[in-house]
């Protein structure tokens, strides 16, 4: 008698379970059926991965749309703990500048990504750009990239690579200059500086300054380091400033 | 009587087509091999080494910074030894260091053996291509009962200035930044209790012939003397087992400086009893048998090694050499797995990034463009300078490391340059000249 006390306890404590259960399934009754679970989603890590090579291709939008696919807030973030994050960080500010604030995590629209039940699939609606409507929003794009590369340089003092980015950021944000080229000359000094576009930079801003001797020196590391006359050529200007 | 050990027994290796990624390529004792000994230090021994005046007279004359440090006294701190083996992470390749196993995202060998033996998880196309490359990089000797086997003198010279006596292996045990003091403390870890050396009492003729007939030279080489004949082992062995004991004997001609003439006695009468995970097979043999060989392997007189050819620094080619075709053919392919991007690697960009096996942090980073130009970490002030910064030589820093490994396996002095890549053969002369030709054109991206 007192076992079929208990057994009574434990249907009375089973039965609103199992109809829970019921429910859920009506509702994932397609993609259950279809065998056709949500794919995991890629790590930040490679996402990451993926978008560094579209920007090595030159494909700084697509670069840029990726990380924002990992970090869809990447434009209120600063440099902090998570490795990949402060590569983000990194790529979508270095893109900005690169494509003069055309290409910016900032005003971007994030992806959106859902499961349509209705339809059983994902549905992936990538993320967007927005090109700067005037010029001073290109300038607050390109601060933007000179915060976040400061932010990144703060935390990590004795990385060339991060010091030499920075001093791209502030080569192509006017007023910044003079900060730039003491920078990028530091490094160039040491032989740390690891990029065409710093050296393009730095031939630039020497030339402005009247020091086209250690310009050309510039545009010629620029030049043998890259087999892409644009990286180097066009951003010089033909008269010192 | 006593026999000196000469730093002229190099390494001779054969370093074409060896050439692999060095997937942890730092690997401690991975030979216990000859030793590169102090010439002025007498060991005691059963007899003079038939060659090591003549070999002495080759050698380089200076010997390596550490070689140079004063002798330390005593027999070495034991307990200190322990402490050095986990400091150098000598765990990481080997099985048998008292210590606790690395984790496995450290234990290099047992990450190569999973990837071959297709346990590591992994993509299957990754895991293909992987196996070619570590293939020859999943084994090393255990360090098992070496206390039981060689000389504490022998064991402390080795790992102060490691050479290479197992043909076979294409690892070797790398030149690690270490003092006389700290290699004697370990030693005396590895080898707690000595014993006395003797005379080989045997007939080395008899066991010259036995060396024959009992199948040795189906897995040993032994250098020096008359090679010996192929003969089956008269024992059976699993062919998995036969071939990891070819591929880790040693060469027979250092047998002499490993072991005293009482523990090669044992050794040969039955290996498994001394070292149980021994690839060794137990060959019958009498103890009057195991005295003739023992005779032979320390009283046969051997020819000198080959004098080491000379490295010579090809000059740069007129093509173009790219980043690309540098990082796909020698970066990535050899030095990328120890220089790694720390953020695509759990944080550590392995021990030239990262530092390990006792050296500090570097953070040569050879994973990318962008790596490689960011430099190196000075090893005094910490501050970043160019790997491509030119001594006085006008050699660059990067290729003067490469060029150093040749100097190192040719049994030279490198002085503070450590050879490049670490415990690996070195690089061929060409792909060398493809590093110095892409420096020297600017490093085209």
């Amino acid at each position: 008698m007192k076992k079929l006390g208990w057994l009574v306890i434990a249907a009375a404590v089973v039965a609103p379970l199992a109809s829970v259960a019921d429910a859920e399934a009506c509702g994932g009754e397609i993609w259950r059926e279809s065998n056709e679970r949500p794919k995991a989603k890629p790590t930040p890590a490679a996402l990451v991965a993926k978008a560094e090579k579209s920007m090595e291709d030159g494909k700084g939008d697509v670069a840029v749309k990726t990380v924002l696919e990992a970090y869809p807030k990447l434009e209120k973030a600063a440099a902090g703990k998570d490795a990949m994050a402060n590569r983000a960080l990194r790529l979508a500010a270095v893109a900005a500048v690169r494509s003069n604030g055309d290409q910016s995590v900032v005003g971007a629209k994030a992806p959106v990504s859902y499961f349509d039940y209705d339809y059983g699939q994902d549905v992936n609606v990538p993320a967007k750009l927005q090109a700067p409507k005037t010029n001073e929003d290109r300038t607050a794009r390109l601060e933007w990239s000179i915060k976040a590369l400061r932010s990144l340089h703060e935390q990590s003092p004795n990385n060339p690579t991060i010091t030499g980015e920075l001093g791209e950021a502030l080569a192509a944000t006017p007023g910044h200059e003079t900060e730039a080229l003491e920078l990028l000359s530091q490094l160039s000094d040491k032989d740390l500086l690891g990029t065409p576009q710093a050296y393009s930079s730095l031939a630039r801003l020497r030339f402005q300054q009247g020091l086209t001797k250690k310009s050309a020196e510039a545009l010629q590391r620029c030049n043998a380091m890259t087999n892409k006359p644009a990286v180097c050529g066009p951003q010089l200007p033909t008269n010192p400033a | 009587m006593t026999y000196r050990i000469s730093r002229a027994w190099a390494r001779v290796r054969r370093t074409e087509g060896k050439g692999a990624l060095v997937l942890a390529a730092a690997l401690l004792f991975a030979s216990i091999g000859a030793a590169c000994k102090d010439p002025k230090k007498d060991l005691p021994g059963p007899g003079p080494s038939a060659t090591s005046s003549t070999l002495a007279s080759a050698a380089p004359s200076s010997a390596p910074a550490a070689a140079q440090d004063p002798a330390p006294t005593g027999k070495g701190d034991a307990v200190h030894g322990k402490v050095l083996m986990a400091k150098y992470e000598c765990n990481r390749c080997h099985d048998g260091t008292g210590l606790e196993a690395a984790t496995p995202d450290k234990q290099c060998v047992h990450c190569h053996t999973d990837i071959v033996d297709g346990k590591f998880k992994a993509p299957a196309a990754s895991l293909a291509r992987w196996k070619t490359v570590v293939a020859p990089l999943a084994d090393v000797p255990t360090l098992t009962a070496t206390g039981k086997r060689f000389s504490r003198a022998y064991v402390e010279t080795f790992i102060l200035e490691p050479n290479d006596v197992r043909p076979k292996l294409v690892p070797s045990m790398p030149r690690l930044g270490i003092t006389r003091a700290d290699a004697r403390d370990i030693a005396a870890y590895l080898v707690p209790e000595e014993v006395s050396d003797a005379k080989p009492t045997g007939d080395a003729s008899r066991g010259r012939a036995l060396l024959d007939t009992k199948g040795c030279g189906s897995c040993h080489a032994f250098t020096g003397v008359a090679a010996l004949q192929g003969s089956a082992i008269p024992v059976t062995v699993e062919q998995k087992t036969m071939a990891r004991a070819q591929l880790l004997a040693p060469d027979l001609r250092y047998t002499r400086d490993r072991y005293p003439v009482p523990r090669i006695v044992e050794w040969l009468k039955d290996p498994k009893k001394v070292k149980p995970d021994t690839t060794m097979p137990s060959i019958p043999l009498t103890p009057a048998e195991a005295a003739d060989i023992a005779t032979y392997l320390v009283a046969a007189e051997l020819a000198p090694l080959p004098t080491p050819v000379a490295f010579v620094r090809l000059p740069a080619l007129e093509r173009k050499v790219t980043f690309e075709e540098v990082d796909k053919k020698v970066f990535h392919k050899t030095c990328w797995h120890c220089h790694a991007e720390p953020d695509f690697s759990i944080g550590d960009g392995g021990p030239g990034n990262s530092g390990g096996f006792g050296f500090k942090a570097r953070g040569l980073n050879l994973a990318s463009y962008e790596g490689v130009s960011a430099g190196i970490l000075d090893k005094k002030a910490g501050d970043r300078v160019s790997a491509f910064a030119k001594g006085a030589d006008g050699v660059p820093m990067l290729v003067k490391a490469l060029i150093a490994r040749h100097s190192e396996a040719s049994g030279a002095s490198t002085g503070d340059v450590r050879g490049m890549p670490l415990g690996m053969p070195p690089l061929s002369a060409e792909d060398i000249q493809l590093v110095d030709t892409w420096v020297t054109q600017g490093r085209p991206k």
